[in-house]
This record gives C-alpha cells, sequence and structure tokens, in this order.
C-alpha cells in the first residue's frame, strides 16, 4: 500500500514536472514576440521557422476564440497587453478595435502597395494582411442531378425555384451569417429586412454557426447528410473541398456565387503598451511578406492582400475571387452592427 | 494511576457528565455501572480524549493529558461493538497499534501480535477476515488489538454486550484472567450488573452525568448508599418502616436504623426474599416467572408488594409464606 | 502528499502542523476555489456593475424588465427542469439494475453508459444532427439526457452499491411488496444520492451551451447563450455581468433547494452484495428492460459516430500525425496536450477534492465553513465559461508571473470543472465510514493523518479511483472553458475536433470523427478501469 501510493504520488510528480518544463515561458534565452490571435489562426511551420531564422525573433502564438472573442479580449486587456501583435481584426470589427485605441500607429514594410480596397484604416494603426469572401456556394450535383439552374444572385435567391433551398448563419452568433446581413444591407440599402421578409417566406433556413450550417444542412460538404443545396459560406470553400479531399477531384463539388459576396479584410496591429514593439512591427512586415503572403491561401483559407503572391494549383483551379463583391464602410458597420442584429432577430427569428 | 477531577462535558445545553471523580490505580480493575444515557459513555470518551472536555482535569500519574489528543493517551479503548477494521484480517487489526509505534520492526510486531492473540486464546486465526468471526471471536480480537500496544490504561466499553448469553460467563472469567495477566489498569463501563462486579475491584455507579457511589465492588453490592443505587443494583422490594429508638422493624426481625432516622427504608433483592412454608410473612400470588434455576414470584402482602424467589412454581391466586435473609437486607434513611 | 512531507520533520513542527490541518484541508481547495474562480468572476461582474468608479446595479433591473430576456429565464429554467426529469427517467432504471446485479459485462455497460459524458459538444452535436434530431426542444432535453445518464449511474450508483439490504430485507418481513419496499426503504436511502445527482444535471443543462447553440437552433436562447453573446461577441459587460448575476442566483437557489430536501445522509447496514441475475428468460427482461432505454440511447449516437470515424477508409486514423491543425500542429500533438493537461487537471482536483472532502467529513470546529466550501465548489458549474475566461484576463495581469498565458491556466481550469464532482464521489464514502474506526484508529496511537492514511484512504480508494477517472475524462472532454482561455500554443482535443470541423473538406470531418472517437474510447477504457480497480475491494 504504502509503496504503491508512493510511486503513484512520484509518477504523477514527474508528470507535472514533465509539463511546466515543456511550457513555453521557459525560453528566455532568446527574444520572443507574442501574437495574440483567435482560434483559425494558422501558419505552415516552417515560414516560421523563416521569420526566426532571419530576425532572431521567435514567435509565441496565444489563441483564443473566435474572432469577436479575441478582439473582445485584447480590449479587455488594453492595459496590460497579453501580447505584442494582434491579428485577426476583420472590416466588420475594425473600428470597434480603433476606437478602443488597442493599436499603435505603424506603417508596415510595403504597405504603399496594397489596393487602396484593403487601405480600410487610413491611420495606420491597423494593417490589412488578407482578404476572404462570403459567399452563397451551391452543390453542383444537387442542381444538375434536379435539373435546376444554380442561381446568380441574391434576389433570385427569393424566388420559387429556390423554395426551401438556402441554409444561412445567424448573425448574432456567427461572422459569416454577420458579413451576409452585411451583403444583404449592401445589395438592398434600407430595404434590406424587405429582402430578409422574402428570404424568410420563401424557406430559409437559419443554424447558429458556419459548422451547424456547413457540414449539417449543406448538401454539398463531403460526407454531408444534409439536404440544403445552397449555403452561406466563402469564396474559398470549393476549392477547399477538394484541397482536402483525398484522393482529390478533379472537379470541385461546390461553387461560390460571385455576385453574393461579402468582403472581409482581415487586419493585423501592434499592440500599445506592447513589451517587444521592435518583434511586433518585424512581424507584421513579415506578415507582408512574400513567403507569409504566399502560405495565406493553404493555411488559412484566405487570399493575400498583396498584389501579384502567386495563388497555390488548387485556389487559381477552383477559386474565384469575385470582381466586384459587397463592401461597407468599416464605420458603418461600426456603427449599425448591433441594430442589424436585432432588427435581423426581431423579424427573421422571432 | 488515573485521576478524573471535576470533569464535565457539556453537548449545548445537555450536561452528559457532571463534575465527575474518578481514579482508577494500578493493578486494578473499575466498572463505571449506570443505565443507558447516564453518561458513562460520555466519560470514556472523555478519558479516551474523543470527547473534549468542558471543565475538569484528567491526569496519568503527574502528566496532565486533558488537552493531549486521543493518539497521544497511550489509553487503549475496546469499543461495545468492537469497531475491527474490515479491511485488516485478524494480525492486521492487532498489529494496528504496533505499526504506529516507529520503534518496532515488523517480526517484532509479529511475534508481539501472535503473543497477545495467543492470550486472548485466538492463536491460529492470524489470516481469517473478522468479518467471518462469531461475536465472542471479535470481542477477543478486540481485545488483543486494544491491548497489543500495551497500553497505559485499557477501556471496555460494554465488553460483553454482544456476546451470547451461554459464552458470558465464560468469557467474562477469561476476560478477568486476561486482563490480570496483562497486569493493566482497567476501566469499564457498563449498564450490567454481573458485567460489573464479576469484573472489577471497584465499582462507581453513574447516573445522570453524576457519581452517585463509589467503592469496593462487594461493599457497593451490600451497602448502596441511596435509594436509587439500591434500585439499580437488583434492590426490588422496598419497605418503609418507622424508626424506634434506633431500630426498624420488619416483619422478620428488628433490623438497626441509619443513625438519626426516623424512618428506614428497608430493601431485599429477590434472592434474599424465598418462598418458605415457614416463613412469617403472607402473600398472595400475582405472577409467576421462570427463571431457569428458579421461579420468580411477585406478592401482595400486607407490607405491600414483594417480589421473592421459590424454587418451586406456585399458583397464581395461592397464599404462601416468605423468608427473609435479614443479613441481607440493605437500610437506608427514608 | 502532505505525510510524504510531514515524516521528515522533528515532532514539534508535526504537533504545530496539525493543529492547522483541518485549516489547511479546508482552506487550500478554498483558496483555490478563491484565487481562480470567485476573484476572476467577482472583477469581470465588478467591470459590468461600475459606472465611472460607482457601483451601478441597475442593469439587473434592466434585464429583469426586458420581456425577451425574461423569456430566456424561463426557457433556461424549463428546458433544465424538463432535461433533468427526462435524465432520471432514463438513467434510474438502469442504475438500478447495474448497482443490484453483477452478470458479465456489467462494467463495460458502465463504461459505455460514462463515455458520453465527456464528449464534446460539436461531436455529439454532429452525431445527433446525422440522426435527424436537431431543431426543437425534444433534441435539445434528448442531447441533455445522453450527456448526462452517465451523472446519474455513477452518483447514485455508488450510494446504491453501498446500500444495506438489512432494511430491505425487514420491510419485506414486514408485508412490503418490492415496490412498496423501494418506495418507502430504498428511494429515501437513496434520496441524497438521486438529489445529489439531479441537482448536478439541472445545473449542467441549466448552463448547457454547445447542445442549446447547435442542437437547438438560433431560435432558443439560454442565459448561458445570451451571456456568451453579449460578453464575446458584443462586449456589453453591463448586460452580461447582469444576466451572470440573475444566472448565479438560479443557480444558487437551486442548490440550495436541493440542499434542503437532501437532508441528512444515512449510515447504512452492512452493503448487500450485488445479486446474480435472475435465472430464466422471463425473470431476466425486468433487469433488461431496466438497462436498454439508456443504452439505446448511449449507443446508438455513440455506433454512429463510430462509424462515421471510420468512413474514407479510416482515413481520420491514418492521417493523425500528418494532417496540420492549422498551426503546426496535427492531431497527434493535440492528443498528447490533451493527454497532459488532463494528468495535470486530475491531480490537482483529485488532491484537492480529497482535502476538502476530509474536511467536511471529519467532525468538529469548522464545520459550518467546511460546508460552505463543499456547495462552493459546485458553483464553477453555474457560471459562464466566457465569464470566468474573460475574467481570468484582468485578474491575473500582475508581473512577475502573467498567470494569463500561462499553461497552467488550462489545467486549472479543468480542475474547477472536475472537482465538483471529485468532492461529491469522495464525501458520500467518506461519510459512510463509521466514525469509531477513526476512533479506534487514534486511540491505538494512529496521528490524524495516519488515521486518514490508514482508514479514510483505504475506504475511499476506490471512490477516488473513480473520480480521478472521471476528473481525467472532464478534462479530455472539456471545451467551454478551454475555447475562452488564452492558449499559448496548446490545442486540446476538443478544440481540435471543432476546428477541423470548421473548415470545409472531406479529410477535415475525418480527423474530427477519429479524435471524437478516439476521446470516446479513451473514456470508455478510463471509465472500465475504474470499475475494475473497484472489483477487489466490493468482492465481499
Amino acid at each position: 500500500m504504502r509503496t504503491r501510493l508512493s510511486i503513484l504520488v512520484i509518477v504523477l510528480m514527474l508528470a507535472v514536472a514533465a509539463c511546466s518544463s515543456s511550457s513555453p515561458t521557459g525560453a528566455k534565452t532568446t527574444r520572443t514576440v507574442t501574437l495574440v490571435t483567435h482560434d483559425s489562426f494558422a501558419v505552415s511551420k516552417p515560414v516560421l521557422a523563416g521569420f526566426t531564422k532571419s530576425t532572431g525573433w521567435k514567435v509565441r502564438v496565444l489563441k483564443n476564440g473566435d474572432a469577436g472573442a479575441a478582439l473582445n479580449q485584447v480590449i479587455l486587456t488594453k492595459d496590460a497587453p497579453l501580447g505584442d501583435v494582434m491579428f485577426g481584426v476583420d472590416n466588420t470589427f475594425l473600428t470597434r478595435a480603433l476606437d478602443q485605441h488597442v493599436f499603435a500607429t505603424f506603417r508596415a514594410r510595403g504597405v504603399s502597395r496594397i489596393p487602396s480596397a484593403f487601405q480600410l484604416d487610413p491611420s495606420h494603426h491597423a494593417t490589412p494582411i488578407d482578404f476572404g469572401d462570403v459567399c452563397v456556394n451551391a452543390d453542383r450535383r444537387w442542381f444538375s442531378d434536379h435539373q435546376v439552374e444554380i442561381p446568380k444572385t441574391l434576389d433570385q435567391l427569393t424566388e420559387p425555384a429556390y423554395r426551401d433551398l438556402l441554409v444561412v448563419e445567424n448573425p448574432a452568433t456567427s461572422s459569416t451569417g454577420l458579413a451576409f446581413v452585411a451583403a444583404t444591407v449592401a445589395h438592398s440599402n434600407r430595404g434590406w429586412l424587405n429582402y430578409w421578409d422574402r428570404l424568410r417566406a420563401n424557406g430559409v433556413k437559419i443554424v447558429d454557426g458556419w459548422e451547424a450550417a456547413y457540414n449539417g444542412e449543406f448538401s454539398g460538404a463531403a460526407g454531408s447528410k444534409g439536404t440544403r443545396p445552397l449555403v452561406v459560406s466563402y469564396a474559398s470553400s470549393p476549392p477547399a473541398e477538394v484541397y482536402f479531399a483525398d484522393p482529390k477531384p478533379t472537379t470541385a463539388p461546390t461553387v461560390s456565387l460571385d455576385a453574393t459576396c461579402f468582403r472581409q479584410v482581415e487586419f493585423a496591429g501592434v499592440l500599445r503598451g506592447a513589451a517587444h514593439p521592435d518583434g511586433a512591427r518585424a512581424l507584421i512586415d513579415f506578415m507582408l511578406s512574400a513567403r507569409f503572403q504566399r502560405d495565406l491561401p493553404l493555411s488559412m483559407f484566405v487570399d493575400p492582400v498583396m498584389p501579384n503572391t502567386p495563388l497555390p494549383e488548387v485556389f487559381n483551379k477552383f477559386a474565384t475571387i469575385p470582381s466586384r463583391p459587397f463592401t461597407l464602410t468599416p464605420t458603418q458597420i461600426g456603427r449599425d452592427r448591433s441594430r442589424w442584429i436585432s432588427q435581423w432577430t426581431a423579424h427573421v427569428l422571432r | 494511576m488515573l485521576n478524573v477531577s471535576g470533569v464535565s462535558v457539556q453537548y449545548g445545553e445537555a450536561v452528559a457528565l457532571d463534575r465527575v471523580d474518578l481514579t482508577v490505580n494500578r493493578g486494578e480493575i473499575v466498572a463505571v455501572l449506570g443505565p443507558s444515557g447516564s453518561g458513562k459513555t460520555s466519560l470514556l470518551r472523555a478519558i479516551a480524549g474523543l470527547e473534549p472536555v468542558t471543565t475538569g482535569e484528567i491526569v496519568w500519574d503527574d502528566e496532565p493529558v486533558t488537552h493531549l489528543p486521543a493518539h497521544r493517551r497511550g489509553f487503549g479503548l475496546m469499543f461495545q461493538d468492537h469497531a475491527l477494521f474490515s479491511h485488516h484480517d485478524v494480525i492486521g487489526n492487532v498489529e494496528f497499534g504496533l505499526r504506529m509505534q516507529d520503534d518496532r520492526s515488523p517480526p517484532d510486531r509479529r511475534s508481539r501480535a501472535r503473543a497477545v492473540l495467543d492470550l486472548v486464546g485466538m492463536a491460529g486465526y492470524d489470516h481469517r477476515r473478522v468479518d467471518q468471526l462469531s461475536g465472542g471471536e471479535q470481542q477477543r480480537v478486540a481485545l488483543a488489538r486494544a491491548l497489543a500496544p500495551s497500553p497505559r490504561l485499557l477501556m471496555l466499553d460494554e465488553p460483553l454486550a454482544s456476546v451470547d448469553r451461554e459464552r458470558r460467563e465464560h468469557l467474562a472469567a477469561e476476560l478477568h484472567r486476561i486482563i490480570r495477566a496483562a497486569g493493566t489498569p482497567t476501566l469499564l463501563v457498563t449498564h450490567d450488573l454481573d458485567e460489573a462486579f464479576t469484573l472489577a475491584d471497584v465499582v462507581v455507579v453513574l447516573d445522570g452525568g453524576r457519581v452517585l457511589q463509589r467503592g469496593p465492588a462487594p461493599k457497593v453490592w451490600r451497602a448502596p448508599n441511596s435509594i436509587v443505587v439500591a434500585r439499580f443494583l437488583g434492590v426490588t422490594t422496598k419497605l418503609r418502616l418507622p424508626v424506634v429508638a434506633g431500630s426498624a422493624a420488619t416483619p422478620w426481625g428488628m433490623v438497626t436504623a441509619p443513625p438519626n432516622a426516623t424512618t428506614a427504608w428497608v430493601g431485599f433483592r429477590a434472592a434474599d426474599l424465598r418462598v418458605d412454608p415457614d416463613g412469617p410473612v403472607g402473600g398472595t400470588v400475582r405472577t409467576v416467572w421462570f427463571r431457569r434455576d428458579h421461579y420468580l414470584v411477585e406478592l401482595d402482602t400486607a407490607d405491600g408488594p414483594m417480589t421473592v424467589t421459590s424454587s418451586r412454581p406456585p399458583a397464581v391466586g395461592d397464599r404462601v409464606q416468605v423468608r427473609a435473609d435479614l443479613e441481607a437486607a440493605v437500610i437506608l434513611d427514608a | 502528499m502532505d505525510f510524504a512531507v510531514d515524516r521528515a520533520r522533528p515532532p514539534l513542527a508535526r504537533r504545530r502542523r496539525l493543529r492547522g490541518g483541518r485549516a489547511l484541508l479546508v482552506g487550500v481547495p478554498l483558496a483555490f476555489l478563491g484565487v481562480f474562480f470567485l476573484w476572476p468572476v467577482v472583477a469581470i461582474l465588478g467591470r459590468g456593475f461600475t459606472v465611472r468608479g460607482s457601483l451601478d446595479l441597475s442593469p439587473i433591473g434592466d434585464v429583469l424588465r426586458d420581456a425577451s430576456l425574461r423569456h430566456v429565464l424561463w426557457f433556461t429554467i424549463e428546458q433544465a427542469a424538463i432535461s433533468t426529469l427526462a435524465t432520471l427517467a432514463i438513467a434510474l432504471p438502469a442504475t438500478a439494475v447495474l448497482s443490484r446485479y453483477r452478470f458479465r459485462g456489467r462494467g463495460l455497460l458502465v463504461a459505455v453508459l460514462t463515455m458520453p459524458f465527456v464528449l464534446p459538444t460539436v461531436v455529439v452535436a454532429t452525431a445527433f444532427r446525422s440522426l435527424g434530431v436537431q431543431g426543437s426542444l425534444g433534441a435539445i432535453v434528448i442531447a441533455h439526457t445522453f450527456f448526462n445518464v452517465a451523472v446519474v449511474v455513477r452518483i447514485v450508483g455508488s450510494t446504491w452499491r453501498g446500500l444495506g439490504r438489512a432494511e430491505e430485507d425487514a420491510a419485506r418481513v414486514l408485508g412490503a411488496s418490492p415496490l412498496r419496499t423501494f418506495v418507502t426503504v430504498t428511494l429515501p436511502a437513496l434520496r441524497p444520492a438521486i438529489i445529489a445527482a439531479a441537482s448536478i444535471v439541472f445545473l449542467f443543462c441549466f448552463t448547457s451551451f454547445g447542445v442549446i447553440l447547435i442542437l437547438g437552433g438560433p431560435q432558443f436562447a439560454t442565459l448561458e447563450t445570451e451571456i456568451y453573446r453579449q460578453t464575446a461577441q458584443l462586449l456589453d459587460l453591463r448586460t452580461a455581468a447582469a444576466l451572470s448575476v440573475v444566472q448565479l442566483a438560479a443557480v444558487v437557489s437551486a442548490l440550495v433547494v436541493a440542499g434542503t430536501m437532501t437532508g441528512r445522509a444515512q449510515r447504512v447496514s452492512r452493503p448487500a452484495a450485488p445479486r446474480r441475475l435472475p435465472v430464466g428468460r422471463r425473470a431476466r427482461l425486468l433487469p433488461a428492460a431496466g438497462v436498454l432505454p439508456a443504452l439505446l440511447l448511449v449507443a446508438i449516437p455513440s455506433l454512429d459516430l463510430l462509424r462515421q470515424s471510420f468512413a474514407d477508409h479510416a482515413y481520420g486514423y491514418t492521417h493523425l500525425g500528418t494532417l496540420p491543425l492549422g498551426a503546426p500542429e496535427t492531431s497527434a500533438v493535440a492528443l498528447l496536450n490533451s493527454l497532459r493537461i488532463a494528468a495535470v487537471a486530475t491531480l490537482m482536483a483529485v488532491l484537492l477534492g480529497l482535502a476538502l472532502a476530509t474536511a467536511v467529513t471529519r467532525p468538529g470546529r469548522g464545520d459550518r465553513l467546511a460546508r460552505a466550501a463543499q456547495s462552493l465548489v459546485v458553483l464553477p458549474l453555474g457560471v459562464s465559461a466566457v465569464t470566468v475566461g474573460f475574467g481570468f484576463l484582468i485578474v491575473f495581469d500582475a508581473p512577475p508571473v502573467d498567470l494569463r498565458t500561462s499553461w497552467w491556466i488550462i489545467p486549472i481550469a479543468h480542475a474547477l470543472v472536475a472537482l465538483p464532482f471529485v468532492v461529491r464521489a469522495t464525501v458520500t464514502v467518506l461519510r459512510a465510514i463509521d466514525p469509531r474506526q477513526r476512533e479506534a484508529a487514534a486511540l491505538l496511537g494512529a496521528p490524524p493523518w495516519r488515521v486518514w492514511r490508514e482508514i479514510d484512504l483505504r475506504s475511499i480508494r476506490r471512490a477516488a479511483a473513480v473520480a480521478a477517472g472521471f476528473a481525467f475524462a472532464i478534462s479530455l472532454g472539456e471545451f467551454g472553458a478551454t475555447l475562452f482561455i488564452v492558449r499559448p500554443d496548446t490545442t486540446t482535443v476538443p478544440v481540435a475536433i471543432y476546428r477541423f470541423l470548421s473548415r470545409p473538406g472531406a479529410t477535415n470531418v475525418d480527423q474530427a470523427m477519429a479524435l471524437a472517437a478516439i476521446l470516446m474510447v479513451i473514456t470508455g477504457l478510463v471509465a472500465l478501469v475504474g470499475e475494475r480497480s473497484g472489483r477487489t475491494d466490493s468482492a465481499f
């Protein structure tokens, strides 16, 4: 009994010791810059190693919740920042970040080469890094099986031919859903709630998040038992369907509808009060470098903001970048976001 | 030597022990006798250190132990229901206290435990499960467990309560022998007269949390100092008699009354009143109880109800005569 | 661990330490709770209720006056109550059979019924959705029942198995029918355990997050989902704080009601040995009928999940180490992270839980404090993970240790969630120990820690092993709190599953399903080992 107990204690002690030694706080010898970001952040290992090699900065990544939650945590801790850089504020949240003064000003190297459409912060606190388009996706097979033409525009979605076919996310709980609401606002302006009335009358289904909509309801997702062939997702979803299939098909099973897209731009910024501002600046510079920009499509399934960045083959083949996506100014989104959500909830859900 | 002086134990408002004094001398067996609820278990627990004392002192030789935790007192206690450790076998139970003593080696413990088991007549039971033992066997193991660490004081809580009647006599004698052989001063609490008077040198009568009487066993038996004690010690027939010139007249003759008494209380145990055709007192039989080697008879007499013994069973309603052993009468100031 | 240190100390130090022993036993868990739970929660609520430096409680009134939020409150209570009753209805018959009979495969059955408890909601929701259960109150209730059968089987089962048969036999002899005996004798003896289990289930359903969001659908909102929305999405700390207070008030009143209904725990006579199953097909029908509903409820989605995990020629399993999670991590890394975190969380929860359970069950001064601590321990289950997570951020920012970003915060959060289970599971057993056993040991010279080791630990080994298994499993499956804590490169399995599921593509789904199945199997094994370890102790 006694020996068994002490063995147990020793083993557990060792486990604790093993854990504490592996905790990353020990890395004090090299300089470490801390990146605060959301759960979807991803970068290839060699790319990150390249940054450390060329600058001497190691990167510690702190992830937390979705884009909204991550930003709110940064705001909450602005007096004692969690890290040095924040990545992952998009245009729907940009004004909140700017109004709360979480970023220090910084002009990243090469920022002038970024197209002006992405330059949403003239004060140079937030640097655009990538963009993505939230678009309605369609299940090609369903439409060919049912001999229905794939819709092209938002207005078509309210037509009887597409009754009970669309599933969208709740804007109150999903950033994808919010982006789609923004698309409808940009499309219908003041009449946007009328548009939703028509969508609702046409049997739109609302679920809470992207995962439930895409994997649960959408018929085009791999292995899905869903029944709806239209879903609000991303322009990068069709290439992802190909990339994440094994073996890879020659045509994408889904297609994104170019005229239904709302553009999301993601920003990074140096946190005000950062312990290592120079590391932070180096990291943002790096995010605009060709190496990082090239890595974006396959690690996070977003598009690089730097023009002329070569895209991977699946993107070239299966993705289209909508030429005229819907946009709204960050100011307008910041001002009206809550109102949209409450009006939408009252109108569409209740 | 254990010296308890002025010990009180209170549970909230309720007083379980009220300024109790008690002494257990070396080599002595002291029985605390009392009905249930008299506070005897509280007294035992207070001495053991399981119950905090409200006031008073407990001293062993010259060492005050009142505030010493139970495990440092060096007292042994045999619980009423034995409280054997069911997760240990017999030898494991007996060795428990020895294991708590850091200076003993395992072989030393084993041999000591075996010796004690031998003493209580349980040699060879080492690896039996305790829950498969009979009541008497469990009691012996409990005793062995209490004795093994050589306690300074042995305490027994109703030691024979869970033993069947046929074996009690035998076990009582055994217990006596074992305690004597171990030479450990012993304090036992019980509500059972037989247990107290067959085992103990000194008897202390406790009721309502107070000591009513204490003294050598034969003396307490012969001369209870109050009516309450007398009743508790088995006096079932009582006569209230006027005292004339220092004496009281019973139907069987004169007895000496306590000094200055105007009325005497004369009591008899059933065994000291016998049905006898030559007896001077007559009565009508009300009930008859069979008591193995004799009959217990309740009578209505001119002097009041009496409980007497008889070797034959009279019929209810019979008239019988009663003889008394005046020597055994308990005489008190009423 | 205490005593290992103790032995090396001189006797004087030992004496002094022991006097403060009880204070230490209550104090350390309380301090843990205070620092890692109460402080952050109070701080974040304080932010919500502070307007320009002064306290302003008006948000609570605003929330209660808001008709739609009142509706949310009622719905929260309604679905939790229905879910609790449904869980008891399904789980109690199964518990009866599992605790009264012994038969081959009993341990396996317990393990199977325990598994769902720790599955991440995303996975369960996926499983139920693919079975067509979603978008209704019924779906919410079924999913809650699926998760919580384990709670009832565990908590009530352990009491039931320890129940003496003498009382039941007495009732039968006095002429009570089996049903009557059950109602008049067995049920009252089980009442504390049933109420304890029911209150935990209620708590879980009351604060359930993923099930409501994913299976219920957007038309259903509970306090928990509202708090999440107000905090994480809108950063409306005022409203969030008010909602948290309302939720906390509801949770506390539920616990108080449960506490008063529980009454005193009864000590029972010698535990009855489990019977063999009755012989004959017809006689076995009843036990089978008792287990079947719970088994089906648990087995169907689980098996479906297993089946899905082997889709595409078991792609998910064969690519565990290769498909990157996004960060330079793979599923294999996430698995290691999870196991390591679970080990530490279990160690913390078991040590703290045992300390508290010991303090609570030892008579003496400080009883009220200990009991208060025991109820306090349940509170983390009643407070939104996002509230605690955000609270961490604003209190642990003091140098030199910035705990906010420390690896340790994750196992600490998991330990907070597991602690009430450890306490519950062990307190019941410790209460059942005859206090005279401890007294006997003390009189034989055992100092308090030795009494604890020789008597308490002996009887609690099994319960502690089971509790440790439970804590381990809870940590493995914990999702909500993990998501809202800042994590430096430590993706746990549920977070990995979540991340795989939030990307399009077949292989992502395959990975998610494989990970979910692995999680399920590990949990089942842990439960099975717990059951087995108890076998030697319960042989008599």
